[in-house]
């Protein structure tokens, strides 16, 4: 908390204030930042306060009617108690929510880059002092898109892997029958080793990985030499003798770790009698006509060893490695299915929604919003810059002109033109939804046109949305922000309830 | 006497609903004309000028604010009523100094009364001194024209801390729709005499709001400068700009400082006043450059990058009000705020890619260059 406060002194200083000149103690600043910070975790599940937590940090306080505005009075309520005059207040409600936002933005706050096309698209104006806090903000949220972030992350992290995993959990029974069904030392001791070899390479994989997280001292070098001596003595003549020896030292060495480890985590002991069998080993180590017993004895020690492993916590990293790499998988190729079929949308530039192909379509702002809804539908989970980068380019190709500028105030009338002509266009959106949005459309002028379209003139919106109507923007930056806002009420729809 | 229904003021029982202040109906979505359509909007009965609370005394601290409470309750904002203000709004603070009798609350009242000019950016809007504003007129319009006489009362050396003057402005053009809080400073000039020849503690605690503010006004007399203790004073000017020069500066873009060669009427038969390119050049100022050579190595010596100067001979009472207009008046706060509140639009937002990522990463679609606006 008391970095949060720091942050608020520095944003406060930084806009001309002195917060210890102010009326508040500290000790009510510091309860308002823990309001405020609870009120944001709620943002996580809950996309209408990202919504009006991200609406009041673009509003200007120089705004007439700043105080009525519905997106202030979701923290106000809040702040209330704690201070009454909040309500007069914007500028400080400003503060504490950039004091108060979270380091790792995650959950609903991934709609954060879709809310800020004002910004993003330069129609923010005036306040100097602010500014730089709101680009820091707007550029630690743009690290929210979550899919890009976790392509990037996947791209940085090499993929964990055990090694060994499946071999050892197909082979051991094999292991078992070939035993019990075949005289074929030589063949039998190849799987043996193999075996060994595994656990120690396994075990030194994971000791590497332990190691880097403060657990065990790193690997001593006996144990490769070990393992050396072991597939020297195993070779391709039988020296049984010789060859037990090391295999007794390498299954020595493992069950000294594993039974370390186990201790370590504070694990029971295990069921299998690990002492007996390397006693009967060591017995017999001499008398190849034993070779069945001393295989029991075996068995029984990988048995132990592949059930002591299991329940280490690093050993379970094989499960969680295969299920991120299927997940990654998984991800990569649903991701990979969308990507193709907006690709093949935009190759093949056929209208589903008015079922009929572009070029038969004359009016550029029913091209426009056609292409941004279909767009819409395919690339919910892709991310969106480049998604909208893709729909300027296929309107590009459709003969639309993506630097032709006009003023928001006529994007914006000539969209509702759009909605009122082609109601299949319309966006359906739910009530709660359209409430909200009622409420307060502030930086949102595509959603406040989907709410209102019959309303005659635009020139309304420039108090509901709060933004200079008269700006210019290219078609490429009209279709980027469509789209973006799109994808919020694509993202804030309950479910079957998207157009 | 009773005020009409029409005039009555109007009240909401919506607490969202800023409408009866000049602000935005909480239905606005709903209502197309709430004032004749919103049933929780009505006039209510008219204030009964027996209850309004008398104004306190010069320097006295405003009652603490209360919804209710009308705004110009207070002659005068103290220091911590002007920090509050801060947090309601990015009000722009600006440090009007100079030495005694230079002028500074007459340049200030003289603002006030120009400030329905067609020429000036702004409009008045609203303000929280409007009593003090009232105050200051009142005085100056019972000024004749005598020249020994004071148009305005000194303002009070004896007052613990600082005052301040507040004014809502509105910008002029009807489609920008703001409200700007401004607030000047009007404290004595001894005190910033005093601080210009040591910056003690007092000083820097009366004048701790000097280094959040927006921008300054440096107030000379030019008919002080030009007599024989001219000299001193030119001193005493040159030490307040490298104080103002030396205050921590809020990060962004320079402050503004004018400089006003106040009571410029009384001597235009030995200067003329030069054309603004020329005014940087103390040359150009004739005996009056002569009489503040100083200042104007003080204003050579300053980073531009940190602070704008520019200079400004201006005249706020030439003649009793009845009788003629102020001089130039209006331009040094239209420097002033064209510095502390810029419009353009911000730049587009370039985000931060990863230095290792998939290569969609890298895409970014180049902002096209700005084509024909209909």
């Amino acid at each position: 908390m008391s970095e949060s406060y720091n942050r608020l002194i520095e944003l406060m200083n930084a806009w001309g204030q002195d917060l210890e000149g102010g009326a508040g103690s500290a000790d009510q600043y510091r309860q308002l930042l823990r309001t405020t910070a609870s009120w944001l975790a709620q943002g996580e599940g809950d996309a209408t306060v990202v919504l009006r937590a991200t609406q009041t940090l673009l509003l200007d306080p120089e705004h007439s009617g700043v105080r009525g505005r519905a997106a202030l009075a979701a923290l106000r309520e809040r702040l209330q108690g704690d201070r009454p005059n909040i309500g007069k207040e914007p500028l400080l409600q400003q503060a504490l929510l950039l004091a108060s936002w979270p380091a790792r933005p995650s959950g609903r706050f991934h709609l954060v880059p879709l809310l800020t096309s004002a910004l993003q698209e330069g129609l923010l104006q005036g306040r100097p002092r602010q500014q730089a806090a709101l680009q820091s903000w707007w550029e630690g949220n743009g690290e929210a898109m979550v899919a890009e972030r976790e392509e990037a992350q996947a791209a940085l992290q090499p993929p964990l892997v055990t090694p060994g995993y499946h071999y050892r959990s197909e082979q051991l029974p094999r292991l078992r029958e070939s035993k019990a069904t075949a005289w074929a030392s030589n063949s039998y001791m190849d799987k043996v080793n193999l075996f060994i070899a595994f656990y120690l390479s396994g075990l030194r994989y994971q000791r590497k990985f332990l190691a880097a997280r403060g657990w065990l001292v790193p690997e001593p070098p006996s144990l490769t030499e070990n393992l050396n001596q072991l597939n020297q003595a195993q070779g391709s003549s039988w020296n049984f003798n010789n060859f037990a020896i090391h295999l007794i030292g390498a299954l020595s060495y493992l069950e000294e770790q594993v039974q370390m480890l186990r201790e370590n985590l504070n694990l029971p002991p295990s069921s299998h009698d690990v002492a007996a069998a390397f006693a009967h080993l060591q017995t017999n180590k001499d008398q190849p006509h034993k070779f069945n017993g001393v295989s029991d004895a075996l068995l029984t020690i990988l048995d132990w060893l592949e059930e002591a492993l299991q329940p280490l916590p690093f050993f379970d990293i094989a499960g969680q490695v295969e299920a991120r790499c299927r997940a990654r998988m998984d991800g990569a190729l649903a991701r990979s299915a969308r990507q193709t079929d907006l690709l093949w949308w935009g190759q093949a530039r056929y209208c589903h929604l008015l079922r009929t192909p572009y070029r038969r379509l004359s009016d550029p702002d029913q091209i426009l919003l056609a292409a941004a809804a279909e767009v819409t539908a395919r690339a919910a989970a892709l991310p969106s810059e480049p998604t909208a980068a893709f729909l300027v380019t296929t309107l590009a190709e459709l003969g639309l002109d993506s630097q032709e500028t006009h003023p928001l105030r006529t994007w914006l009338t000539r969209l509702q033109r759009a909605l009122r002509d082609h109601p299949l266009l319309r966006p359906r959106l739910a009530p709660a939804l359209a409430q909200e949005i009622s409420r307060d459309a502030l930086g949102l002028p595509a959603l406040w046109a989907c709410v209102a379209p019959e309303r005659p003139s635009a020139d309304a919106a420039a108090t509901e949305v709060a933004l200079p109507l008269d700006a210019p923007l290219d078609r490429g930056q009209w279709a980027s922000w469509l789209l973006r806002e799109l994808l919020v009420l694509r993202a804030l729809q309950p479910a079957g309830g998207a157009a | 006497m009773s005020l009409l229904p029409v005039l009555r003021p109007l009240r909401c029982k919506n607490p969202d609903c800023s409408f009866p202040e000049g602000g935005r109906c909480a239905r606005a979505a709903e209502i197309a004309d709430p004032e004749s359509l919103c049933d929780s909007l009505a006039r209510g009965p008219a204030p009964d000028p027996s209850e309004a609370p008398a104004a306190p005394p010069h320097g006295a601290p405003p009652t603490p604010s209360s919804d209710d409470d009308v705004p110009w309750s207070g002659r005068h904002l103290d220091p911590r009523a002007m920090n509050d203000l801060l947090f309601r709004s990015p009000a722009r603070v600006f440090g009007v100094l100079g030495a005694f009798n230079a002028g500074k609350t007459s340049l200030l009242t003289s603002f006030f009364l120009q400030l329905s000019s067609p020429a000036f950016p702004y409009r008045f809007a609203a303000s929280k001194t409007l009593f003090a504003w009232s105050q200051l007129c009142e005085r100056a319009s019972g000024w004749q024209g005598a020249p020994r006489e004071e148009i305005l009362d000194h303002t009070p050396v004896n007052q613990e801390q600082s005052a301040f003057l507040h004014l809502g402005l509105r910008p002029a053009e009807r489609a920008d729709d703001r409200y700007l809080d401004t607030v000047f400073s009007d404290i004595p000039g001894e005190w910033l005499t005093g601080w210009a020849q040591h910056d003690g503690a007092l000083a820097q605690t009366r004048l701790a709001f000097l280094q959040r503010c927006a921008g300054f006004i440096l107030v000379a007399d030019a008919a002080a400068l030009l007599e024989p203790t001219g000299l001193r004073l030119d001193g005493e000017l040159a030490g307040m700009l490298r104080r103002v020069a030396a205050l921590p500066r809020p990060p962004g873009a320079p402050r503004q400082l004018a400089l006003v060669f106040s009571k410029f009427d009384k001597v235009l038969g030995q200067v003329s006043p030069p054309a603004a390119t020329q005014r940087q050049r103390r040359e150009a100022w004739g005996p009056l450059g002569d009489r503040c050579r100083r200042l104007f190595t003080a204003l050579q010596a300053q980073d531009p990058a940190a602070l704008q100067v520019e200079i400004f001979p201006v005249s706020a009472f030439p003649m009793p009000l009845a009788a003629g207009q102020p001089i130039g008046v209006l331009a040094p706060f239209r420097f002033l705020l064209a510095g502390a509140d810029p419009r353009q639009r911000w730049p587009l937002l370039r985000r931060p890619l990863p230095a290792a990522g998939p290569p969609f990463l890298f895409y970014q679609r180049a902002r096209p260059a700005p084509g024909r606006v209909s």
